[in-house]
């Protein structure tokens, strides 16, 4: 009887936050497919904890954060499997993005799985390195490499002149 | 140029708005089902304690226990034996020690050797996919493939070659010619392989055959997980690469099967053409809906796919989106063939709805609902814009 009373409070929370978490979920998988099933599975173990979420300032943040984890572990547990389907799986769904935006999806998928959650979790996330590296279960020096290799990788594949301005311009960290 | 976090942030929007629309009623039954796993689980431990207990007893009674059913499980079935695949055109008689299961990805299936459940010592993700590579292909059926295709038809040709990466090539008992390719996809040391034989798919006697259908191949990507255990099962694969038997749409002169496309999300087909396009003046946006084989999978095709305009956000109890104010908006056409291999040609269903005079507010959604009420957005950014307010807005078939 309490979860049918939290119902509607949730499904509103579950519609407005949906399609944003898999977008930057997509991101981190490589696939929509992917990326809907773990923010269902996250959306699905936040509908248990509602009572509690909802009295948190952004719930999103706790079911990106699960999510996030997921995908991770997923992409652990697959890794051989994501490696050779980001080869031969089938193609890519192409977003409606800018020609630019589109140029940095292809960079992207090129690098490795780890360099494009760190990218991702850096750079769309706003994680500090530090809480990349307990996310990733990784040391923060770790991350710091990742994020330089990436970033290099990218300005070549994007044919920037000074990898480093990105880094300069990334967002202050969050918190979830 | 923009920098990167404002790219990834375009992207992730992008992303979302082709993003399968949410459903609180599919939360709903995959909460249902945990609940079911969860009583079914507990079921079995009362059981399990109570068969302790029986075979304790009967252990003192020297009796033997009756056999114990399986737990009930959501994860796909394993298959053993022989696999078969129509539309593939394939049939294999797997190894001792192998097992097959259906994964996610759109016709695709993994063969693992271990034990169902346990980790796999090693795995082979086998599917159909067409190439242009001058080993196992004529130049004849390349050129006729890309001109067929060309930069005109929507979706193109859909081919991948591994010219670069060092392969060896050999030829099958029956003749097919095949190309063992080392990728090196993983790295670190795991070896892998690729496998491809020429699979032509051949299209019944006198119908129009796409150009594309004679660069089938059927592919193999086997993984293992240490060398010791590669030396041990690469026989095997290589038993099975040589001894797959293509059956139906791969053999020549029989009747190609064409069992019914499944739609939607790990379907059968997809959508060939951009989706959405937008006249210069936004005066005009023209939703494009459609249906062709996923690749080199042949399918028959009927349906009727409607095409909604719809609000963007709202409260929902998982009932559809109600119908912006739209004349003839949730307009649908059926659709019905003999879908072919790749996405060219004559293998596309296809339907475009024009949509203009949109003078209303919020943020919209387009999305088509399909067979079985398979719903897919259509990744829709503007509407068309207000051009007479005292007109309706309108939703227009156009034949292409």
């Amino acid at each position: 009887m309490a979860e049918a009373r939290q119902e509607p409070a949730f499904d509103e929370f579950y519609v407005a936050c949906f399609d944003r978490l898999v977008g930057q979920l997509t991101l981190v998988t490589g696939s929509v497919h992917e990326a809907e099933d773990v923010v269902q599975e996250a959306f699905l173990r936040a509908s248990a904890n509602w009572a509690r979420l909802r009295k948190y300032e952004v719930p999103e943040q706790w079911v990106r954060r699960v999510a996030l984890r997921l995908a991770i572990n997923h992409l652990r547990r697959g890794r051989r499997r994501a490696a050779a389907l980001l080869r031969l799986g089938p193609p890519p769904v192409t977003p409606p993005a800018s020609a630019d935006a589109l140029a940095v999806d292809a960079a992207l998928r090129t690098l490795p799985i780890r360099s494009r959650q760190v990218v991702v979790l850096y750079y769309l996330l706003g994680l500090s390195v530090e809480e990349i590296g307990r996310e990733l279960a990784i040391p923060a020096g770790t991350v710091k490499s990742q994020l330089h290799r990436a970033r290099q990788a990218l300005a070549r594949q994007l044919a920037e002149p000074d990898p480093e301005v990105n880094h300069r311009h990334a967002r202050s960290p969050r918190t979830p | 140029m923009r920098d990167l976090p404002e790219r990834l942030e375009e992207l992730a929007d992008a992303y979302a708005q082709v993003a399968a629309p949410p459903d609180p009623a599919i939360l709903r039954r995959r909460r249902q089902r945990r609940r079911r796993r969860v009583a079914a689980a507990g079921s079995l431990t009362l059981l399990a304690a109570l068969l302790v207990g029986v075979v304790a007893v009967r252990g003192q009674l020297g009796a033997t226990p009756g056999p114990v059913a399986p737990p009930p499980t959501t994860k796909p079935p394993v298959i053993t034996g022989t696999v078969t695949r129509p539309q593939e055109g394939y049939r294999l008689e797997l190894s001792a020690g192998w097992y097959a299961i259906e994964l996610s990805e759109p016709k695709q299936i993994a063969l693992e050797h271990g034990r169902p459940g346990s980790r796999a010592d090693a795995e082979i993700y086998v599917r159909t996919a067409l190439t242009l590579d001058p080993r196992l292909t004529s130049a004849t059926d390349r050129k006729a493939a890309v001109l067929a295709a060309g930069p005109a038809t929507p979706g193109g040709l859909e081919t991948e070659t591994f010219a670069d990466k060092p392969a060896t090539k050999g030829t099958r008992p029956d003749g097919r010619r095949f190309l063992r390719v080392d990728v090196n996809f993983v790295g670190g040391g795991i070896p892998d392989l690729l496998y491809q034989i020429a699979w032509p798919y051949h299209c019944a006697p006198g119908s129009a055959c796409p150009a594309s259908t004679r660069l089938r191949v059927l592919q193999f990507v086997a993984i293992g997980t240490s060398r010791e255990t590669w030396a041990r099962v690469r026989p095997m694969i290589e038993r099975m690469v040589s001894e797959v038997q293509p059956i139906g749409n791969a053999v020549d002169g029989t009747a190609p099967t064409h069992p019914p496309c499944a739609y939607g999300r790990n379907g059968d087909v997809k959508n060939p053409h951009p989706p959405v396009q937008v006249t210069g003046d936004r005066g005009a946006v023209l939703l494009h809906v459609g249906v062709a084989s996923v690749r080199a999978m042949p399918c028959h095709f009927h349906g009727t796919l409607t095409v909604r305009l719809v609000e963007r956000t709202l409260p929902t109890t998982g009932r559809p989106s109600p119908l912006l104010q739209v004349r003839n908006n949730g307009a649908a056409v059926t659709l019905d063939g003999d879908l072919p291999e790749g996405t060219a040609g004559s293998g596309v269903l296809s339907a475009t709805w024009k949509w203009t005079n949109w003078c209303g507010d919020g943020p919209v959604r387009a999305e088509v609902v399909g067979p079985g009420g398979a719903v897919e957005a259509l990744p829709l950014r503007t509407p068309p814009r207000c051009t007479d307010r005292a007109a309706p807005s309108v939703l227009t078939r156009v034949s292409r």
